[in-house]
């Protein structure tokens, strides 16, 4: 369902000097992976992860998902993917935190070309009740605590239910107990039938995954 | 559609001290914009300077190009009727009393004489084209008007002339100043009119035949154009001496003008200062909110966002804030202008205004497309 073919990701660094962030990556996942990527500082995996939501272009290489080449499409096309196939969770939760739970969750619906369920306010409200968050719909981001913000932000990445949830570290600022709490529910979310790719450092949360993989300086390896 | 216009109205909220600082800017901007031009343009026009007099006799050379009635409509110590002479021998106290029509006057409201020729004496009358149809050269009609004292006179008048206009005289123009509102033509009695203002006819006719007490202390006098020499000048002025101060009036228009455009001197640095304060601060402003807000793209963009759909989330936006704020500003711009000058806004000056704000929306969506390019989303995602 998702192809990477020789992906490759060089960036100018500030002294116009090439970085390979990713070299030659090729990875196949399938419909019912739970895949986490690990690797040490700098290899590459946040790169990795926004190639695979859509947010950056590869250098060069090819990108498929559900067989269709993400590389030849318009900016019209790739936002529709991202916005209904992909949902995004990140280390700092990317929450607008003077918005209400409501309206953060409400981000994808507004953009989604889907006139059904575009702006639908019971389709959040249902988002927010599978985790538990229902009650705390009103509430501004800035007054929760860290693991009910990731929590919303679990709830919007899944609001539009797409079939492809990526998660940059989506644990890496949480305490013990809510790391506990946000990996169940991801683990729920693969339940569903859902993909989910994450990136760890920790690696006590390899136990969730179906499949590692590692990256190292660009380079992936399978373990 | 609607949520998404909700959601970017929201946002106004949401940052509201930023919101506010904008709003303020722009309607100072407005203000300063709307306040500058139409001072600006009417310190040079004739209107504001008639409404600057008070208790003069004007003297006019050359051919009133405006209505004085018009101007003189909301000054409570100006009547303005007018007077055209076509000798100056007959420039003496009485004359004021007088009324005398001759081509200028027919010129000047765009009379044009059908059939006949101009009144040579107070015994006759130029008729319109509507009593044209029922009279015609050398008929004579009854005429019934009021006095100021509300009593009903008659007289008898020779038609001299018809005009192929139809108009009908508003009150205080051509002598019917006095009891205007009473002049009806009488269609019962086809043979007795008065000076019609409602009816569709009226006529035109020298003034002395109603023993027409005007009172002459303030009066506007306009001079035909041929007898405008140095002497005459100087004439009038020892004829009219007792009617108060005398002044020729182009020189009058041209104090008038100095001095409110002397007044408005006074404000315009300030006001041009603080117009373009306002408005580099109202860019600048925008600039960094914008920046400081590069995160919420980011998201927005993460969450399947186009880039023209953020555009349009910040158009909406700023349209209601930039409608609003200027609304609000030009209102009060037209406010204080009323005020200070009896003046009203200039379409000019709304255009203008209007013109500004267009810039201000591109300017800002050309700062929102430098801050939302893509490297900086992947920045951003990162740098959070
Ligand atoms: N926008 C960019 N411009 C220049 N270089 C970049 C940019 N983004 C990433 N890099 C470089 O690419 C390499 C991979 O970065 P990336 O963020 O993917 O690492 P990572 O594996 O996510 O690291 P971490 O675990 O610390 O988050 C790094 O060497 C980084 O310096
Ligand atoms: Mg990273």
């Amino acid at each position: 369902m998702i192809q990477l073919k020789q992906i490759s990701m060089l960036y100018d660094d500030s002294a116009k000097r090439k970085v390979t962030a990713l070299n030659n990556v090729s990875l196949q996942i399938g419909k019912s992976d739970f895949i986490m990527i690990t690797g040490p500082s700098g290899s590459g995996k946040s790169t990795l992860l926004q190639i695979l939501g859509c947010i950056s272009k590869p250098t060069s290489g090819q990108y498929f998902i559900d067989g269709h080449n993400v590389c030849g499409m318009s900016d019209r096309e790739i936002a529709k993917i991202r916005n209904s196939k992909i949902g995004f969770i990140l280390q700092n939760f990317g929450l607008m935190p003077y918005r209400s739970v409501l309206d953060n969750v409400q981000i994808p619906l507004l953009f989604s070309k889907n006139r059904s369920i575009s702006g639908s306010v019971d389709k959040c409200r249902n988002s927010l009740k599978k985790l538990g968050m229902e009650q705390l719909a009103k509430r501004k981001v800035w007054e929760l605590s860290g693991g009910e913000k990731q929590r919303v932000a679990i709830a919007r990445a899944i609001v539009n239910e797409p079939h492809i949830i990526l998660a940059d570290e989506p644990t890496g600022s949480l305490d013990p107990a809510n790391k506990e709490v946000i990996m169940q529910i991801l683990s729920d979310i693969h339940e569903e039938g859902r993909t989910v790719v994450m990136v760890t450092h920790d690696m006590s949360l390899l136990s969730y995954a179906t499949r590692v993989v590692r990256l190292n300086g660009g380079t992936l390896s399978e373990e | 559609m609607l949520k998404y216009i909700f959601f970017s109205l929201k946002s106004l909220k949401i940052t509201l001290r930023s919101t506010v600082i904008s709003f303020i800017l722009i309607l100072i901007t407005m203000l300063m914009f709307n306040s500058l031009i139409v001072l600006g343009q009417d310190s040079t026009k004739t209107s504001s300077a008639f409404l600057n007099m008070e208790d003069v006799i004007f003297l006019s050379f050359s051919h009133p190009k405006y209505d004085p009635d018009d101007l003189c409509k909301s000054v409570p110590n100006i009547k303005a009727y007018h007077k055209i002479s076509s000798n100056l021998t007959d420039i003496d106290t009485t004359m004021c009393a007088s009324l005398y029509y001759d081509k200028y006057v027919l010129q000047h409201f765009n009379f044009d004489l059908k059939n006949g020729r101009m009144i040579k004496d107070s015994n006759e009358i130029i008729i319109t084209s509507a009593l044209g149809k029922k009279y015609k050269v050398g008929d004579t009609v009854s005429i019934m008007y009021y006095t100021e004292y509300q009593e009903q006179k008659f007289t008898e008048k020779t038609v001299c002339g018809v005009l192929s206009n139809d108009i009908v005289f508003y009150s205080s123009s051509f002598g019917s100043e006095i009891t205007a509102s009473e002049f009806r033509v009488n269609l019962d009695d086809p043979d007795r009119f008065i000076i019609g203002n409602n009816e569709g006819c009226g006529f035109i006719t020298s003034d002395e035949c109603f023993e027409n007490p005007f009172e002459t202390d303030r009066s506007i006098i306009f001079i035909e154009p041929e007898r405008s020499d140095e002497k005459s000048i100087s004439d009038l002025c020892t004829a009219l001496q007792e009617f108060g101060c005398v002044y020729k009036g182009a020189d009058l228009i041209k104090n008038a003008k100095n001095n409110e455009t002397k007044n408005i001197k006074d404000y315009r640095t300030i006001m041009i200062a603080l117009a373009i304060l306002s408005s580099v601060t109202l860019f600048g402003h925008y600039i960094i909110d914008v920046y400081r807000r590069r995160n919420e793209f980011a998201i927005m963009y993460i969450c399947g966002a186009e880039n023209k759909n953020i555009y349009a989330i910040e158009i909406v936006k700023m349209i209601a804030l930039v409608l609003t704020a200027s609304i609000i500003g030009t209102s009060l711009a037209y406010l204080l202008i009323q005020k200070t000058q009896h003046m009203t806004l200039s379409p000019v000056g709304i255009s203008i205004s209007c013109g500004f704000m267009l810039v201000y929306i591109l300017f800002s969506m050309l700062a929102l497309y430098l801050v939302t390019k893509k490297e900086d989303i992947s920045e951003v995602m990162k740098g959070e």
